[in-house]
């Protein structure tokens, strides 16, 4: 088999983990916005991260890995980057806390379970074969039980992060809802703050996009005090029908202050000014994290953990926190 | 039942005979889950007849299509069928590729893609390799698939332009074959219904300028029409008038049946 150019940066995963601080650099380099995952498609984007999992565990675990880790477990149904997670479990060896995640991910692949096949791993012996990814996650989870299942998982993190003010051409970009009428952030925010939900229409993954505006949508019946919009990672291909389509599908109440976007022009302000954690193939999204921003009237920024959207409460007790609806 | 045994009895029974009957007591038993293991070594043997070994190959297939029976089998299937990728057979290596494929894997793709460029052996012919990686809503063999469009083979450029729908930057592309009148009508066809799909604007307004044309292909112009009739998105676009009358024009003046029904069909879906 001739080594492809991703096969050759995922052979020198190892040598990154065993220098000093290599480990750290492994951890940063699982941001979907990398540029090492620029151009693959999500199944090779998948292979990759797979691959980083799986040299982490290979060196000391860092905790800025555990983060994306968590937050894999639960979205992920790639057999290579759930695999990779299993062993970095079984390095830092893992608690309780982590028991009902790692049982979840073993339901979400059971039916496609593939050997991962990890380039630095050495070949099977005839005997017994390598491990399946099934069986890699067994592994972590009976390493886990033998401590015993809290059945308690933790949040993946509960804390917003203020990203600054947002910049003039942030505020003023150029969006197209479902109907195709034009809009900016800044209208959108006059007088109540807003909760911005990224997705794509064609994302494959029904535990990110779908399930992030079916949770947009619940929140927008629920709490009219705030503005809600979805907005495209895809704008190419998220025209206005796409939109009003994936949007009504999932219950969004579509009104002057809740709706779903596409960015016209200014694409590439908007990902700067929010630090997007979204990958590009050749064609579309390859790999992206759940994000959620609370843009403020007064321009402020934050990014909000993906899971306050099970409750709009949550981002109203924030905003009043900060004075800001 | 599986579809091949139901299309022979129906087909039977279209022919007036009851039924076929098992010519061989043998074939009356299907395989199951049980044989699993044994069509797999089957499936693999280099020395077993190549028609066998592509029968094991669809057994399993069939079983592996329930999904909770199959899941202790997927991961070593899916092993062996790695291996039949270099088999010596090529109709077993392409009945792995196919299989592959479907499940998206990156490896199988990529070899289709270094195949379809000439980079080593050919694994798979050229149509085959360009329908498997247009099969995937990402398109992310967007590369090897416009590489493709450019070849000189009619169908091959077909069914690359048809993976290319997915490509919404691709949309200039499918309109420049779409639009040129020196290409072959079927390729512009396929084009075409790209396009409706990577770009529904540009579509829609590529269709309101060959639909008028009397110069351009009749099928061409019924096709596209008959697409943007079934397309909410490219029809909300629509919204001239001045283009509807004069598809009414279109419609007494053509001798065509084919696009007299297209027009009447848009129509009715532009109400």
């Amino acid at each position: 088999m001739v080594a492809t150019p991703l096969d050759k940066e995922i052979d020198r995963l190892p040598d990154i983990a065993k220098r000093e601080g290599g480990a750290t650099l492994l951890a940063g380099m699982l941001d979907e916005d990398g540029e090492h995952f620029d151009g693959l498609s999500i199944e090779e984007a998948d292979w990759f991260r797979g691959h980083i999992y799986a040299a982490i565990a290979l060196s000391g675990v860092p905790s800025e890995s555990l983060k994306p880790a968590r937050e894999d477990l639960r979205t992920s149904s790639s057999p290579h980057v759930l695999a990779g997670i299993a062993r970095v479990l079984r390095a830092i060896e893992a608690g309780a806390e982590w028991c009902d995640d790692v049982e979840a991910a073993r339901r979400r692949i059971q039916f496609y379970d593939q050997y991962p096949d990890f380039r630095f791993d050495p070949p099977p012996s005839p005997c017994c074969g390598g491990r399946t990814s099934l069986q890699e996650l067994d592994a972590a989870l009976a390493a886990i039980q033998s401590t015993g299942c809290s059945g308690n998982a933790p949040a993946i993190d509960d804390a917003a992060e203020f990203l600054g003010a947002s910049s003039a051409a942030f505020y003023s970009a150029v969006l197209e809802d479902q109907d195709g009428k034009h809009t900016t952030f800044a209208r959108l925010t006059v007088d109540r703050p807003l909760l911005l939900a990224f997705f794509y229409t064609r994302c494959m993954n029904p535990l990110k996009c779908s399930l992030t505006i079916s949770r947009l949508a619940r929140c927008a019946q629920a709490e009219p005090r705030l503005g809600y919009v979805g907005m495209s990672y895809d704008p190419e291909y998220d025209t206005p029908y796409r939109l009003r389509v994936y949007g009504e599908d999932r219950g969004i109440p579509f009104s002057a202050d809740t709706r779903l976007v596409r960015s016209l022009e200014d694409w590439d302000e908007i990902k700067g000014a929010l630090e997007l954690r979204a990958g590009y193939g050749a064609a579309t999204v390859n790999s992206h994290a759940r994000e959620v921003f609370l843009v403020a009237s007064d321009k402020r920024l934050w990014r909000l953990p993906p899971d306050w959207l099970l409750d709009a409460a949550k981002t109203v007790d924030f905003c009043c926190e900060l004075e800001a609806l | 039942m599986d579809p091949k045994t139901y299309r022979e009895e129906m087909l039977a029974k279209m022919r007036g005979v009851e039924s076929l009957g098992p010519t061989d007591p043998a074939s009356e038993k299907r395989a199951g889950l049980d044989d699993v293991d044994a069509l797999i070594e089957r499936a693999k043997d280099p020395k077993a007849p190549v028609q066998d070994r592509l029968q094991a190959i669809e057994e399993i297939n069939r079983i592996a299509f329930d999904l909770k029976e199959f899941q202790k089998h997927n991961a070593d299937y899916l092993k062996v069928l790695k291996e039949l990728r270099s088999d010596k057979s090529s109709k077993v290596r392409w009945a792995a590729f196919e299989r592959l494929s479907l499940s998206m894997d990156h490896e199988t793709r990529n070899m289709l893609q270094r195949s379809l460029r000439r980079e080593g052996e050919a694994l798979v012919p050229d149509k085959m390799a360009v329908t498997l990686l247009g099969m995937d809503d990402h398109a992310s063999s967007r590369d090897a698939l416009r590489e493709a469009v450019e070849s000189g083979d009619k169908t091959v450029r077909q069914v690359a332009l048809l993976g290319l729908a997915s490509d919404s930057r691709s949309a200039d592309l499918l309109e420049r074959i779409a639009t040129d009148q020196n290409e072959d009508a079927e390729v512009r066809e396929a084009a075409t219904l790209s396009l409706r799909v990577a770009s529904p604007e540009q579509f829609a307004d590529m269709v309101q300028k060959i639909a008028v044309d009397p110069a351009e292909d009749n099928r061409l112009r019924a096709t596209a029409l008959s697409s943007l009739a079934h397309s909410t998105d490219a029809l909300e676009r629509v919204k001239s008038k001045s283009f509807l009358s004069r598809l009414d024009e279109v419609s007494k003046e053509t001798h065509s049946q084919a696009l007299k029904s297209s027009i009447k069909r848009l129509k009715a879906r532009s109400k």
